[in-house]
């Protein structure tokens, strides 16, 4: 096994998960993934200059030119074209059944990875950085910031994070679209397991913001595919719900609802103008990376 | 509340089952947590606490299904109030009437008739009655009427009777003759209440279908005392017994309708011996009577009657052929238990036809048919032909003839079974016939050899093998009858002689074939004989007619051609005609009636209480929470409630089976 393979398996959950801490997790998977991009051009961070912007509060001042003020006494930031900095919100969902798994890695657990990975990117690319944490109701919010303490700040929250209760998704975005201030990503993290139709209406209003939304839908393996040998009494985790299967055809019929279940998330991604991403927790965080360094690409 | 049925409460014990399959299944199965329940959309969606209240309910539906149906079972009542006044209409009264013949005693009957209208006095008007008096038997005098004045008219006709009757007894048949009745029933027992009368089981005390009971008293404590006498050899022994008076008073002695003696009796004296062995006693039937002149409260029972029997007696001759005579030793002893009886009993060989006159004998015993010399078997003939009869048996000189003598039923040629046959028992096949009255044959009597026969006509077997042959058969011959057995009446051929039938075999035969009748002894007033003629000639009626005390015949001209139960409810001698000959028997006043002494007050009361307490008996035909009972059945609401809860645990068990259903296909 090479190096560029070693870093590789970085990207998988169930290696991720015996890391000691998110910020080694993030940094593990980005270095991964940096690894596997070869640091190819089209997601590179070039250095070529571009312009230059007037300073305004909360620019980090390492990016000042400081020739320019001596100058002309005026403060000014150098930007280069890899480097045109945004927002990035993570909308986390951290309810009880975010909290489900059937192997070593919960749903949450890998969303923590994927946001702590974004987290990272975000840092490297010097963007704006916000966390917003939420079950049926706003948990924790830290508004995105360029600030050197941003991410390990984001790390802490993360780390807090626990599954309970239940989802609804109208408070996070209410407050979500209350204190946007500027244009960026945001990256909505969740199992979206909920009935399509109370979905689509509590994410409408993401619609129309100019924000670029990717919908991380992130589902153990043992959603996408039941599988069960015996008679069992399935007790759902939110509502205490309980419903007895058995193996057979109704295997085959969940395993056909998930499947529209999940497009149906799709749907309403497309309606709401935003991407979809499935995070399947038993595969490496590759894919869900990648979707959001496209994103990234595209805003420059 | 009651229960009429308390023993089905075993059946609570059936509530365990459902406890123990619902904890059996109570963690099957597997519950594992999800998140995305609301995708399996082909399936019911139950909330926990749904789920296990359904159980629950399920279980406390069974469980009060099997409770109420136990209840149902065990038939519960309510007492019905009793201050709420029943309707005169659902209600009956049964005045039953003591007519036992220690009722005869002094004002005791005089005052039992005016209790008895005081009854009638103290009903409302409408009140239903039924009028029962209680002597040999329990009999309705009345249908259940409102016309006070028709019992008043029965009761002024009602006497006294001979008989006595149990207590137990008379509540029985109160019972079978009331059942039907589904009222509320009343029975008022009008009795001298007899100590002698009362039942061996208090229990059988108790109106099974009276709904309640009043017991009226009549008669204080008297004394009284009964004379008693019995016969032996000419010797004739007379017993006071009871509480004898001051004045000891005379005691006569009729015979035949003679007066014979008179006697001044001693006071205190229990017992006197006459010697009358001197005495020239009619031939047949003689009847004393015993007349005691004391003045006691009591006369019905100063008076005994006594039947010596001086009949001709019934002569028997036993032909043998062995030298021993071991043949005829067995049939000899036997019918010599019947010598008391008047059977004179002769032994010889059947070769000495010179030492014996056939003429001279009612019944000749042949212990084996085929052993008889030509000249003895043509003189047989005759003799049964003219009316003598022949009980005959066949034997190892029977196996070499082809044919039985005087019967013509043909001795197959294989006629002797080998050692190797299977040993018999005997089969009756006819029942009915005389020969086997009151005769167990069971399988006690084996027989391991007998002679084959083919039946001619005219013969008809009463007994038969295991094996289906033929073992006792019946023929007429002329105006005599021949009884045949064959197999030898010694234990040569079989174990019958050491059988406990045997004697009473030999005591039928005889009976049967001289057509005699052996009275029985020591009846009392009440009871039976039958008699006349049955169509049937399968059914034997010893006794053709039966003479009263007062030379009067009990059966009518018309009666004397069907069978007939005769009651004798007159004490005296009577005269009991059988085919060719007569019998005397005596019959006297009940011994339990001459006792007067009243049960104790405590048992009375006890009686009263148990009658009143204990709920009508289940009884077929009869509801015993009827409307006219104390008790009010509520088992059609009961019924109701049933169903309703087994509706329910259907509909709470297919709620849960439709869940389960989908767990295990």
């Amino acid at each position: 096994m090479n190096t560029a393979s070693a870093r590789q398996n970085l990207l998988r959950p169930d290696i991720l998960v015996g890391l000691a801490n998110l910020d080694l997790v993030a940094r593990a998977a980005i270095e991964g993934l940096l690894v596997g991009l070869h640091r190819s051009p089209s997601f590179g961070f070039s250095q070529e200059f571009a312009e230059y912007r007037a300073y305004q509060p909360g620019d980090d001042l390492r990016f000042v030119d400081w020739n320019v003020f001596a100058r002309t006494g005026r403060t000014y930031l150098k930007q280069y074209l890899g480097e045109t900095s945004t927002h990035l919100t993570l909308m986390l969902d951290t309810s009880a059944s975010m909290g489900f798994a059937t192997g070593k890695v919960s749903k949450l657990a890998c969303a923590k990875f994927l946001a702590a990975a974004l987290a990272y990117l975000a840092k490297r690319q010097h963007d704006a950085l916000g966390l917003l944490v939420f079950d049926t109701q706003v948990r924790d919010f830290r508004p995105p910031r360029s600030a050197a303490d941003a991410f390990p700040a984001i790390l802490h929250m993360l780390e807090r994070a626990q599954p309970q209760a239940g989802t609804s998704y109208s408070h996070p975005v209410r407050h979500y679209c209350q204190s946007l201030r500027q244009n960026g990503i945001l990256a909505v993290i969740s199992d979206f397991l909920d009935h399509p139709e109370c979905m689509l209406d509590e994410l409408k209003p993401l619609s129309g913001l100019g924000q670029d939304v990717i919908l991380f839908q992130v589902l153990d393996p043992g959603e996408i595919s039941l599988k069960i040998d015996k008679p069992v009494r399935m007790e759902d985790v939110e509502t205490g719900l309980q419903v007895n299967i058995n193996p057979g055809d109704q295997i085959l019929d969940y395993g056909s609802s998930m499947r529209a279940h999940i497009e149906s998330v799709k749907n309403i991604a497309h309606r709401t103008g935003a991407d979809h991403v499935l995070v399947d927790t038993s595969q490496p965080l590759e894919k869900a990376l990648r979707s959001y360094l496209l994103h990234r690409q595209m805003r420059r | 509340m009651t229960f009429f049925a308390p023993l089905f409460f075993l059946g609570l014990l059936g509530v365990a089952l459902p406890l123990w399959l619902h904890r059996m299944n109570y963690s099957n199965p597997e519950t594992r947590p999800f998140t995305a329940t609301f995708l399996l959309k082909h399936t019911k969606l139950t909330a926990a606490t749904e789920q296990r209240l359904r159980y629950l309910l399920l279980l406390a539906a069974r469980l009060l299904a099997l409770i109420l149906l136990v209840l149902l079972f065990a038939k519960p009542a309510l007492e019905r109030d009793a201050t709420a006044a029943l309707d005169e209409a659902d209600r009956t009264h049964y005045l039953v009437v003591d007519t036992s013949l220690s009722m005869a005693a002094e004002g005791r009957f005089a005052q039992a008739v005016g209790a008895a209208r005081q009854v009638l006095d103290d009903l409302p008007g409408e009140a239903r009655v039924q009028l029962f008096s209680m002597g040999e038997n329990l009999a309705a005098l009345s249908a259940v009427t409102s016309d006070r004045d028709e019992i008043r008219r029965l009761l002024e006709r009602l006497e006294p009777g001979t008989g006595s009757m149990d207590y137990g007894v008379a509540m029985q048949q109160l019972n079978a003759l009331v059942r039907s009745a589904n009222t509320h029933r009343d029975l008022v027992l009008i009795s001298d209440l007899q100590r002698s009368n009362l039942p061996e089981r208090f229990a059988d005390l108790v109106p099974a279908a009276a709904s309640s009971m009043q017991l009226v008293p009549v008669g204080e404590e008297q004394t009284n005392a009964r004379v008693t006498a019995t016969w032996n050899q000419g010797q004739l022994a007379v017993a006071f017994t009871g509480a004898l008076p001051a004045q000891p008073g005379e005691l006569e002695i009729w015979l035949n309708g003679n007066l014979l003696r008179r006697e001044l009796l001693a006071p205190g004296a229990r017992q006197l011996d006459f010697d009358l062995s001197a005495l020239q006693l009619l031939p047949g039937g003689n009847r004393f009577e015993l007349r005691w002149l004391a003045e006691d409260d009591l006369a019905a029972d100063n008076r005994f009657f006594l039947a010596v029997d001086r009949s001709v007696r019934q002569r028997v001759l036993i032909l043998t052929h062995r030298p021993d005579l071991s043949d005829g030793l067995f049939v000899e002893t036997a019918l010599d238990t019947l010598s008391e009886q008047g059977v004179d009993l002769n032994t010889r060989f059947m070769s000495d036809s010179g030492r014996y006159n056939l003429a001279d004998y009612d019944l000749v015993v042949a212990t084996d048919l085929g052993a008889l010399p030509a000249s003895l078997r043509s003189d047989l003939e005759g003799f049964v032909r003219d009316g003598g009869n022949l009980l005959a048996a066949l034997g190892q000189a029977s196996l070499s003839l082809s044919q039985v003598p005087l019967s013509g039923d043909a001795i197959r040629a294989d006629g002797l079974p080998g050692p190797s046959a299977s040993r018999q028992s005997l089969v009756a096949s006819s029942t009915a016939h005389p020969l086997l009255d009151n005769l167990n044959l069971g399988n006690a009597i084996s027989l391991y050899r007998w002679v084959s026969l083919s039946p001619a006509n005219g013969s008809r077997v009463i007994v038969q093998l295991g094996s289906g042959e033929p073992w006792a058969l019946e023929h007429r011959l002329g105006n005599g009858r021949l009884l045949l057995f064959t197999s030898p009446l010694d234990s040569s051929w079989s174990n019958l002689p050491l059988a406990p039938a045997f004697v009473p075999l030999l005591t039928n035969a005889l009976q049967w074939l001289s057509a005699t009748y052996v009275a029985p002894e020591g009846l009392q007033t009440g009871s039976s004989l039958m008699a006349g003629r049955s169509a049937d000639s399968a059914i034997s009626v010893p006794l053709q007619q039966i003479i009263g005390p007062s030379a009067t015949p009990l059966l009518e001209l018309s009666q004397l051609n069907q069978v007939n139960l005769v009651k004798l409810t007159e004490p005296g001698v009577y005269e009991l005609q059988a085919a060719t000959s007569s019998s005397y028997v005596a019959i006297n006043t009940p011994t339990a009636e001459s006792d007067l002494t009243p049960m104790a007050a405590e048992q009375s009361s006890r009686w009263i209480e148990l009658a009143n307490a204990a709920p009508p008996e289940l009884v077929a035909g009869m509801d015993p929470a009827g409307p006219g009972s104390q008790w009010q059945s509520f088992e059609n609401w009961l019924l109701l409630l049933v169903l309703l809860v087994i509706l329910a645990e259907s509909i709470a068990a297919n709620a849960h089976l439709r869940v389960r259903r989908q767990v295990a296909r």
